[in-house]
């Protein structure tokens, strides 16, 4: 085991400082001087060219991106541009947001995905299973803006019972406590329910195929033989067969939600990476780009590490056939 | 406990599968008994009904596509009737099951320990070190060599063989009264096959438990029941004991069948007897007798009314018009 996630763990690495010399050189085919909108047309070009020489901006690209990746591993990945502000500090500032809001729909999504999935694939063909289908295939098909301004107008417009947008009331910015926390729950409902469903739909499909197959295999009638309750030929025997699909469908979708649903924060207002990606594309704020292009992949290189940890805890056989392989 | 006490009959067994209303009968009209003790062979072609008749003794057919009629009475108790909660309390405890597919009839991501483990738990609650003694006897008991380790391995470490054995022991973990044994052999070398043979049979003579051994395979049968019926598209085509249907098979089906495994050795080079033509599927049946499109003896009669299962000699039971003794 230890061997194997070492084995992982280098994989991410190296696929890491890949990802770094790509998002390096994009950054730096991109014609122009990233500076140029931060000084005052009447500086002299010698003290601008000083200055550039300093800063290293004029140093063989090789030399650069090794400064650069040395600066990124002490966690300094530049100085946002347009927020005039460390990126790793306006990164942070919103990544808090964006987790917020990827737990509470995870746990939506999951929670109804994995529940619904498993009892239509022991009642198949049968109404719960049928309506979930229709309204996993809907969920699939609108697109996220548009389900989310859906929500919007009826329940922040005609219903009046939630907020539209932003994450705390517009006023209330000062309030404390408990106050604050349900406020922000507020905020929260609708963007949750969205990214929830949506991720909930893939969830269920996932879940409910792989369910059915694994029903029809042999040892679920041995399990079934061995005169087992019904709870535990499901929940035990089926569901742990089940389980690394599911992980997978996760590992998919965590990284997805942690940078940051774009469209949707944006349709919300939510002050989150997604937003602030956005933002930083807007404003051709390089720095911030890069860093934040960075850490996703590294959420999602993390979320794929984890994710093979869980399928060798899970089936002996990854571990076995992995030696081999 | 009586000397010749019939436990288990199946008595009119139909069973249908597909759609209500266009269900294609598989079990035709099943009767067969077993008395305590004994050795019930069941033998047949592939497709025969063979362990479609067991796995309804289980209650283990798929509910949603097969209809079954018919009586199991198990003890004096019919298991048509028996609730689910109560039919689990029965399975696996009283009557347990080892099937064909020993490489996929475990969970690959369990230990052997655990899986014969739970089982104890379940139906005797047996727990902890005493649990876990039982199990490693269970594992001995079944041959396997080192039984400590077996407990903590995973399926895939085992060879079909000894995966059959892990089958055989949970199959007995809880002394059951019943075991029905559907073609244990079937997917092993042949090697395997006898080893596995040897040990049903010594199992049989040590723990007294009755049997239920399905096979495709006359010889095999052979070595174990006391018992034979042998099963055709549904139909129960002769019935009998052991040395009976070896010295005198009536049915021209045990004939084939009989022929069909004899005669090919190092000596003799004869080529192989096969029964020609296939059983017909449950959806072109024919009206008459089901073998007869294939039977060499089948007269007009055969192929417009499907004969009686009548006893012809006592304790032999054929269904057959062409057999002595219809007039």
């Amino acid at each position: 085991m230890g061997k194997y996630i070492g084995k992982r763990l280098l994989q991410a690495v190296i696929i890491l400082l890949g990802v770094s010399v790509i998002v390096f050189a994009l950054v730096n085919f991109i014609p122009g001087d990233p500076y140029s909108g931060m000084y005052s047309p009447d500086i002299p070009t010698e003290e601008i060219e000083a200055k550039l020489d300093e800063l290293g901006a004029n140093d063989p690209i090789p030399i650069q991106y090794v400064k650069w990746l040395g600066r990124a591993l002490t966690g300094d990945l530049g100085y946002s541009i347009w927020y005039k502000e460390p990126v790793i500090s306006v990164i942070l500032g919103r990544l808090g947001n964006t987790a917020l809001l990827a737990c509470s729909s995870i746990l939506v999504s999951t929670l109804l995905g994995i529940t619904v999935g498993i009892y239509s694939a022991r009642h198949r063909k049968g109404l719960v299973d049928n309506v979930s289908t229709v309204m996993a295939f809907t969920a699939l098909s609108i697109p996220s803006f548009f389900f989310g301004m859906i929500l919007i107008k009826i329940f922040g417009v005609d219903l009046q019972i939630l907020p539209i947008s932003g994450m705390v009331t517009v006023g209330k910015e000062s309030i404390t406590g408990a106050a604050r926390a349900l406020d922000i729950a507020r905020h929260m409902v609708l963007p949750t329910v969205v990214l929830g469903l949506m991720n909930a739909a893939t969830m269920l499909r996932y879940t409910r195929s792989s369910m059915v197959d694994i029903q029809g295999m042999d040892f679920i009638r041995t399990a079934r033989a061995k005169g087992l309750p019904e709870r535990k030929v499901i929940y035990k025997h089926a569901l742990k067969n089940a389980l690394s699909q599911i992980i997978t469908v996760l590992s998919l979708q965590i990284p997805g939600l942690l940078s940051g649903s774009l469209l949707t924060e944006t349709v919300f207002l939510w002050p989150g990476v997604g937003r602030l990606n956005f933002e930083a594309v807007n404003h051709r704020d390089y720095p911030l780009i890069m860093g934040i292009v960075l850490i996703l992949a590294s959420f999602t290189l993390i979320a794929n590490l984890i994710a093979d940890i869980s399928y060798a805890a899970i089936d002996p056989r990854v571990l076995q056939n992995d030696g081999k392989g | 406990m009586a000397e010749h006490e019939i436990f288990f009959e199946i008595k009119d067994l139909v069973v249908k599968f597909g759609r209500p209303g266009r269900a294609f009968p598989v079990v035709k009209g099943v009767n067969l008994s077993l008395e305590r003790g004994k050795v019930l062979g069941l033998v047949g072609e592939s497709g025969c009904g063979k362990s479609v008749t067991m796995l309804s003794s289980m209650g283990l057919l798929p509910q949603n596509n097969c209809e079954v009629s018919g009586s199991i009475l198990f003890d004096g108790q019919d298991l048509m009737k028996v609730a689910p909660k109560d039919f689990q309390k029965i399975r696996g405890k009283r009557i347990s099951m080892v099937f064909q597919e020993p490489m996929t009839s475990l969970n690959p991501v369990f230990t052997i320990g655990n899986q014969l483990e739970e089982m104890l738990a379940q139906h005797e609650g047996l727990k902890g070190k005493a649990n876990k003694d039982k199990c490693l006897e269970l594992l001995s008991l079944v041959s396997i060599p080192d039984p400590e380790s077996v407990y903590d391995y995973y399926p895939f470490k085992l060879s079909g063989g000894m995966r059959q054995r892990v089958m055989i022991a949970m199959a007995l973990a809880c002394d059951p009264e019943l075991l029905i044994a559907d073609e244990p052999t079937t997917a092993l070398d042949v090697t395997t096959q006898a080893q596995i043979i040897e040990l049903f049979k010594d199992l049989q003579h040590k723990l007294h438990t009755s049997i239920v051994f399905i096979s495709h395979d006359l010889g095999v049968i052979g070595e174990i029941s006391d018992h034979i019926a042998v099963l055709y598209a549904g139909y129960v085509m002769e019935e009998c004991g052991v040395k009976t249907l070896f010295q005198n098979p009536l049915h021209p089906y045990t004939f084939g069948l009989m022929s069909s495994r004899m005669g090919r050795t190092l000596k003799n080079k004869d080529k192989l007897y096969s029964i020609p033509g296939i059983v017909p599927s449950a959806e072109n049946m024919p009206a008459g007798c089901p073998f007869a499109p294939r039977c060499a003896r089948a007269g007009e009669r055969c192929a417009n009314a499907v004969p009686p299962l009548r006893e012809v000699e006592p304790g032999h039971k054929v269904r057959c018009w062409e057999v002595a003794g219809h007039e």
